[in-house]
Parts: structure tokens; sequence; C-alpha cells
């Protein structure tokens, strides 16, 4: 059996920048650009679908304070986040990964898409589809409490001065 | 022009504020009371989705840590929602933040992506080598930075608390706030 390549870099002190008991945030064995970032879980799980949604979300609210930390720490003009879930979106590691990247004018990172033109009915199928998976989605308000018990607060610095330089650049 | 005076004229022109407010129609998937999610009317492929707070922001990092984690767990519901529903093989999960990431609307938003083998949607990273000094250089300022992170432990903290094992730092106990809460909720995939 190959190692996975996403289980060894949370190994190996040279490619992960920062850890937690669950997660740890890498760099990439192949990088987009200077200072691409992947958050990972530390468990090996290949695609989201293996993780329950809380853990998802544990993901994202770190994710946040990632990108903050790449706005401040590298002074980009713009993050993107991106994962790739399955070999069809693109992915090319068995191990899920939040990627993370700085971005600034004229990088020449193109990371866009055609728009498809579907019909009318063709929406309609789709919209009705996913609503009923939708209906299955419940949010249990007292686990929110808890949560919000162990927010980690960014240090104070990181939102105002970027987030009006930031505001400038939005249209 | 000050922070606010922004937001607040960003507000009054954002069409997906009025999607909100339900002056525009939209086709919607889900709403709750923080988020909404509707379909993309320019879709990358069928069942392409937007998952945007009610409340106008512009970036992720502006938004509360309490409706991110919220986002995650939408996008992860309805990812699934597109392979059980849609008989996708894969989702792409985006977002950009600021113009010079692509960002084209002022309310931020993530999209979810069906994916299909040969689908033709181009959301690929490049993988091309990079110049070694650079990356080195950028490594070094992430390093600075992620050790500031809420005076959370730096990987240096944590080899000195391994050396004096009864120096349970307030950032463990922090940690294991975390954990102890993850697993209260039965998770059962993974202790996260």
């Amino acid at each position: 059996m190959v190692a996975c390549e996403i289980c060894e870099a949370i190994k190996k002190p040279e490619s992960k920048l920062y850890e937690e008991k669950n997660f740890a945030v890498i760099l990439p064995s192949r990088p987009a650009v200077p200072g691409h970032i992947q958050l990972v879980p530390k468990e090996h799980k290949v695609i989201l679908e293996e993780l329950t949604n809380e853990t998802v979300a544990f993901l994202f609210a770190k994710a946040r304070l990632f990108l903050m930390a790449l706005f401040e720490g590298l002074n980009c003009h713009g993050t993107n986040l991106l994962i790739m879930n399955g070999t069809a979106a693109g992915q090319s590691v068995a191990h899920i990964a939040v990627n993370l990247i700085p971005r600034f004018e004229d990088d020449g990172l193109e990371l866009g898409w055609q728009p498809k033109r579907l019909s009318e009915e063709e929406m309609s199928t789709v919209e009705l589809r996913l609503k009923e998976e939708a209906t299955k989605i419940t949010i249990v308000e007292e686990e929110k409490k808890e949560e919000k018990q162990i927010t980690i607060e960014a240090p104070k610095k990181f939102d105002e001065e970027w987030l009006k330089q930031q505001l400038r650049r939005i249209p | 022009m000050e922070t606010e005076e922004l937001i607040a004229r960003q507000k009054q022109e954002c069409i997906f504020c009025h999607i909100v407010a339900g002056k525009v129609g939209s086709r919607k998937i889900y709403e709750d009371e923080r988020l909404i999610v509707i379909l993309d009317i320019n879709p990358a492929n069928p069942g392409h989705m937007l998952v945007m707070p009610k409340e106008h922001y512009s970036v992720l990092p502006q938004l509360p840590e309490d409706d991110v984690a919220r986002i995650g767990f939408v996008v992860k519901a309805l990812s699934q929602a597109c392979l059980k529903a849609l008989g996708a093989r894969g989702t792409t999960i985006f977002a950009a933040n600021g113009i010079a990431a692509g960002q084209r609307a002022s309310h931020f938003m993530i999209h979810i992506i069906p994916r299909h083998p040969n689908d033709n949607v181009k959301i690929m990273l490049p993988e091309e080598e990079l110049a070694k000094e650079e990356l080195e250089n950028c490594t070094q300022k992430l390093k600075a930075i992620f050790s500031q992170i809420s005076g959370m432990p730096t990987l240096q903290q944590e080899t000195n608390s391994s050396n004096n094992p009864k120096g349970e730092t307030k950032n463990t106990a922090v940690l294991n706030e975390v954990t102890k809460f993850l697993l209260k909720k039965g998770n059962k995939n993974g202790s996260m």
C-alpha cells in the first residue's frame, strides 16, 4: 500500500506549519502559488462525505482563521478557498484537504468556469431533487450554544485594518 | 469613505440582499435564520448552488465564526445531496475573497458545484515548479503569523511542553474543550 502523501506531510516538520489535536495546516507538495496552504484532518479521510457535518463545520471555522492569517501574514489582495472533493472534481491526493490560496492582482491564476445553459425544466428538476435532500438538514441550537463557549478569537488587529483595504477592492 | 458607509452602500445595491429579502426571485434550496442557499442562474454544472449568509458580508473572515461553522455544516450536507440526488461523482467547493481572487459580487458566497468525470469544468490548480526561494520566504512569513494565532501553542512551545509533561497550559485546556465538545456530539467517524 502506498503511503498517503498528506498523512506523511502531517508528520514532517518541514511541511507542517501548524497543528492542533485533530487538524493540521501543511504545505502542499505541489503548491499552486507561494503561500498556498492546506488545512487537513489528521485522520485519513478521503472525501468530505466521510466526515460528519460537525467536523466540516469545525474545519470551516478554522479555515476562517487561516484565511485571516494569509491576509495578515502575506499582505495578499485576496484569497480562495477550494475543496476538490472526489477525483471527478480533480482531487489528486486521497486525503481531503481545504486549499487556502493567497491571491495577488495579476498573479495569473485562473479559477473560473464557463456557465452552462440549462432549460427552465432542467433547473426545476435539480431544484426539486436538491430541495428534497435539503429538508433533512437540521441544526440543533443547543449544540450551537456550547460551540460559542469555545470560540477562539483571532487577534484584534486582523479585523479592522485589512478589512478596510479589502472593502475598497470589492466592486 | 468609512467602512460602515461602504457596507451600507453595498447592501443597497446588492442583488443577493434583495434575493434574501424576497424582492428578487430565486430557486431556493435551503434556508435557516442565518443562511440561504440558492441555485446559481449561471451554473458551471446542473445543481450548482450558492451558500450565502443572509447578512451582507463581503469576505469570509468578516463573518462571525458561528456562521462560518454553520456554512461548513450546510456545505457538507448539500455536497452529499449532490451525490445522492443528482448522481454527482464529486463536488467542487469554492469561494473567492476579493477581486484579485475572482470575486464578482460583493455578497460573500460559497459555490457548491456537482462534478462528473470529464464534465469540462476547469477549476484546477496549476502544479508547476515554483521558485524555492520565494516559497521558503512565504513559509517563514506564514510560520511567524501562525505562531500568533490566538496565542495557541506553536510547534516550538509544544516541544517545550513535552519536555515538561506537567505543563498543561491554558492553550491545551482550550484544545481539550474543543475535543470534548466534539466528542460529546457523538462524532463516530472521528474525534474531531
